[in-house]
């Protein structure tokens, strides 16, 4: 009775999105996805990346008490200068170093190592067919990669709220802008105005644009792991080599050129980067998510087996 | 060669694509030495959590060959623990054999990124040849190659000994905490005990701005007081190296794979 309640229990939103895909059970498609997101949440790969992520973010606390042990509090950065994502933060540095490795930890691994051990073949048989099983995948791996690049800096935003959120005067804003004036500092990054009047949505909306980029990026290994699955080392080239293509070189996207290298636009309170080239870039990894899906649906339309 | 040529594409794009931001949207001309301190270290100054970020950024297409040949020998081992073995019972040939080959296919490698940035410069006529700075060259690739090859020589081994996991660990993060080591190191105040870590430590030999290096009279490299010798990187580099072969020795001729299988 109350595994018949757990079927029917899901949000009718899903059940009327699938309706046409499963005749007459609804949310045949939802139980694919949360069978998935189950198999993905327990894998070795996953629970590195998140504990790595995590110890990232608590060496970077660490270090910020102890910078900020003898400062006056008055003295203090906005909150969102605290963050690992921080311009010229040495843990945000380090992840980005190591970010094709990361990236392949939770997505492009599983889809292998099922293809490897013929697990893929039962939940295929357990989906009801090869397109609802690469869907179900995809939809997977782009929430297990989302939240494992979210919550480990909603943590770290939890507790820079704890310690670095000194209240302000009124008129701090106006003086930090004419400081900055006199300095030469820029002041048109990227949600600028969000972070001077709210830096606590500033900080939510980055981690929320940075899980989402993660989310899309994490399609490449998966799309390799489609085509080739037998050497996992295989599967980190594609993305490393994505990465250095943004990281190293300059090109022109509709009259926009792209000067910076990647990592600019994964930090915050960032001068260098305006938000025509953020609009740009997101849709670069945007077309690159999209090509990335169209091979896995391709690989699951033709039914091909993997070198 | 044939079976492995392939494993080879990947350090020359990532030679070419490294070299594209200084080779076509730069209007200086390179040099052989200019294109070695490209691909390593290059000038650093100061030793701080950024620049070593930088510096383990540079290990990446090594690490990457580590990750494809860590089980180079650790294969053949156990294919030779059935078929060879059994007939000939000499096992240090077949292991020098090896690890001779190891060294080759490293040297190629480092060639490889070497060739890929070359590739690049030549294509956007911006390489300007000269016989004074093709050692530099010399030298980026021996050192390299020497320090590479240590590294996948030790994941191999641990391979054998331990598991191929246990190995690629091992290898990968040895060189990330010798690196991260040098944060202890003051550039600007080089005590005794700081002159001894930096000059034992390999990491330190990859950085071309540490050495003292001075060329028609005039001092090109060299930010630290002392400087590091080239010579004592290839005795550091060749030290290990020499260990960590005889360790493989040791191993080679004690395990038997049949009998201590790691990977179930």
């Amino acid at each position: 009775m109350q595994n018949r309640k757990d079927e029917l229990g899901s949000p009718v939103i899903w059940g009327v999105l699938f309706r046409y895909e499963t005749g007459g059970r609804r949310d045949n498609m939802l139980r694919n996805i949360k069978t998935q997101i189950n198999i993905l949440a327990r894998q070795k790969g996953v629970n590195i990346c998140f504990w790595l992520l995590l110890l990232c973010v608590v060496g970077n606390y660490l270090r910020n008490i102890w910078y900020t042990r003898s400062i006056d509090c008055g003295n203090f950065r906005k909150m969102a200068g605290y963050s690992v994502w921080a311009r010229d933060n040495v843990f945000g540095w380090y992840i980005l170093t190591f970010f094709a490795f990361l990236l392949v930890l939770p997505g492009g691994l599983s889809l292998a190592k099922e293809k490897q051990t013929r697990m893929e073949y039962m939940l295929i048989c357990r989906s009801g067919g090869r397109m609802r099983f690469y869907v179900s995948k995809i939809i997977a791996v782009f929430v297990v990669t989302f939240l494992c690049f979210t919550l480990p800096f909603l943590i770290e935003l939890v507790l820079d709220y704890c310690a670095f959120n000194v209240p302000v005067e009124k008129n701090w804003n106006d003086a930090y802008v004419t400081y900055c004036q006199s300095q030469g500092v820029k002041m048109d990054y990227f949600l600028n105005e969000i972070h001077q009047n709210a830096p606590i949505l500033y900080a939510l909306v980055r981690i929320g644009i940075t899980g989402v980029w993660t989310a899309a990026l994490a399609m490449v290994p998966l799309a390799c792991s489609c085509i080739y699955s037998k050497y996992y080392a295989y599967l980190m080239v594609p993305a490393y080599f994505l990465l250095l293509i943004f990281q190293k070189t300059k090109f022109s996207v509709f009259h926009q050129n792209i000067t910076h290298n990647y990592l600019t636009y994964f930090w915050w309170l960032d001068d260098s980067m305006d938000e025509k080239g953020m609009i740009v870039f997101s849709c670069l990894i945007g077309i690159v998510a999209l090509v990335s899906i169209g091979v896995i649906l391709i690989h699951a339309y033709k039914g091909g087996e993997e070198t | 060669m044939k079976v492995y040529g392939k494993y080879y594409v990947f350090p020359f794009l990532y030679g070419v694509i490294i070299s594209l931001y200084g080779s076509l949207y730069s209007k200086s001309t390179h040099t052989f030495w200019s294109i070695a301190l490209e691909l390593n270290g290059g000038y650093l100054e100061y030793i701080n959590p950024m620049s070593i970020g930088a510096l383990i950024e540079l290990y990446m297409p090594f690490f990457f060959y580590v990750l494809f040949f860590s089980t180079y020998i650790y294969r053949h081992f156990c294919n030779s623990s059935v078929y060879v073995f059994s007939r000939c019972e000499n096992r240090m040939k077949w292991y020098c054999k090896e690890t001779g080959k190891l060294l080759g296919f490293t040297f190629c490698n480092t060639l490889a990124i070497y060739m890929g940035y070359c590739f690049t410069t030549i294509l956007a006529r911006k390489l300007s040849f000269s016989l004074k700075h093709i050692w530099i060259a010399g030298w980026y690739l021996s050192l390299f190659t020497l320090w590479c090859f240590v590294i996948v020589l030790l994941a191999n081994i641990v391979a054998i000994w331990k598991g191929s996991v246990v190995g690629n660990v091992m290898a990968l993060s040895l060189p990330v905490i010798a690196t991260f080591s040098l944060l202890t190191i003051d550039c600007k105040h080089l005590t005794a005990i700081a002159w001894k870590h930096l000059a034992l430590n390999p990491c330190a030999y990859l950085v071309a701005d540490w050495y003292n290096v001075t060329l028609d009279g005039e001092k090109i490299l060299g930010v630290l007081g002392p400087g590091l010798s080239i010579r004592n990187g290839y005795i550091i580099m060749s030290a290990y190296g020499l260990l960590i072969f005889l360790i493989g020795m040791i191993v080679v001729q004690r395990i038997d794979i049949l009998e201590n299988n790691k990977e179930r």
